[in-house]
């Protein structure tokens, strides 16, 4: 009789320590997922200031602002780098691709506006204007795209 | 100073991999430079106005050697002379895929052949 009462026991016993590790497992998975929405969310913010800084670069260079767009293509390539290479978890390799391709393309926008003595040409502004396009482009698309997915994490939470 | 042996491995090999159309070069705002992404590296190639150069970088936009020849001239050296060749040969093939000149080419010759 006591042998039962003892087995019954036991039994109730691991249950109740499966129980406890799956409640507690459950809380971490539950916390690490909270974490992970408001990294998502911060690199989300991120590429919002990314997306207001390509901004300003365009403007400059639609207003021949050739000197503060020049500046403000620095500032695009490092902002850029350092978004890609912090928030990397959260972008596939496609995505690198294309920020890596924009921060390349932005690079030699710079260097050729500081090295450049003259204001561009008719003809080299509407270059400039086609690649800057195409360069704010990616950065709203991944910003876009980062701010969608932040969202939709959060309402998951 | 003599330029290191494997910098110009790299350009070479670069250039026969570019001749087999296995790299991607693409175009830039600046119409003489032309740039490809090939690992975790990039690689620029310039046309400057008497001179190439070739550039390679980590993602990080950090360069890792940059490989430099003017026009060669009876002053300049054998070295220089042959990366120049090199870095103009690399140069007219990146500018060739970069462009898409070939198929260019033959879009408008189908066209003469049309009129």
């Amino acid at each position: 009789m006591l042998d039962t009462i003892g087995s019954i026991a036991s039994i109730i016993g691991l249950l109740l320590t499966v129980w406890a590790v799956v409640e507690a497992s459950g809380a971490r998975k539950a916390a690490q997922q909270a974490r992970e929405a408001v990294r998502l969310g911060s690199a989300a913010d991120e590429f919002r200031q990314l997306d207001r800084l390509a901004s300003e670069f365009l403007g400059y260079v639609e207003n021949s602002q050739t000197e503060a767009a020049a500046l403000r293509a620095r500032d695009l390539v490092t902002g850029i780098l350092a978004a890609k290479e912090r928030w990397r978890r959260f972008l596939t390799n496609e995505r690198v691709a294309k920020l890596e391709e924009a921060s390349i393309q932005v690079g030699v926008i710079s260097r050729s506006l500081l090295a450049r003595k003259n204001r561009p040409t008719g003809a080299e502004q509407m270059r400039l204007l086609k690649f800057s396009h195409e360069i704010i482009r990616i950065i709203a698309e991944e910003t876009g795209t980062m701010i969608s997915e932040s969202e939709t994490r959060n309402d998951g939470n | 100073m003599a330029i290191e042996r494997e910098y110009l491995d790299v350009a070479e090999k670069l250039r026969e991999r570019t001749e087999e159309g296995k790299v991607n070069w693409r175009d830039t705002f600046d119409q003489n430079t032309f740039v490809t992404t090939l690992e975790r590296y990039s690689f620029e190639i310039r046309k400057l106005r008497n001179a190439y150069s070739l550039i390679m970088k980590d993602l990080g936009e950090i360069e890792l050697f940059e490989l430099d020849a003017v026009q060669p001239d009876p002053e300049t050296s054998p070295e220089n002379d042959r990366v120049h060749i090199l870095l103009e040969n690399l140069y007219s093939w990146a500018r060739r895929i970069a462009l898409n000149v070939d198929d260019k080419v033959s879009d408008i010759k189908n066209f003469l052949d049309k009129l």
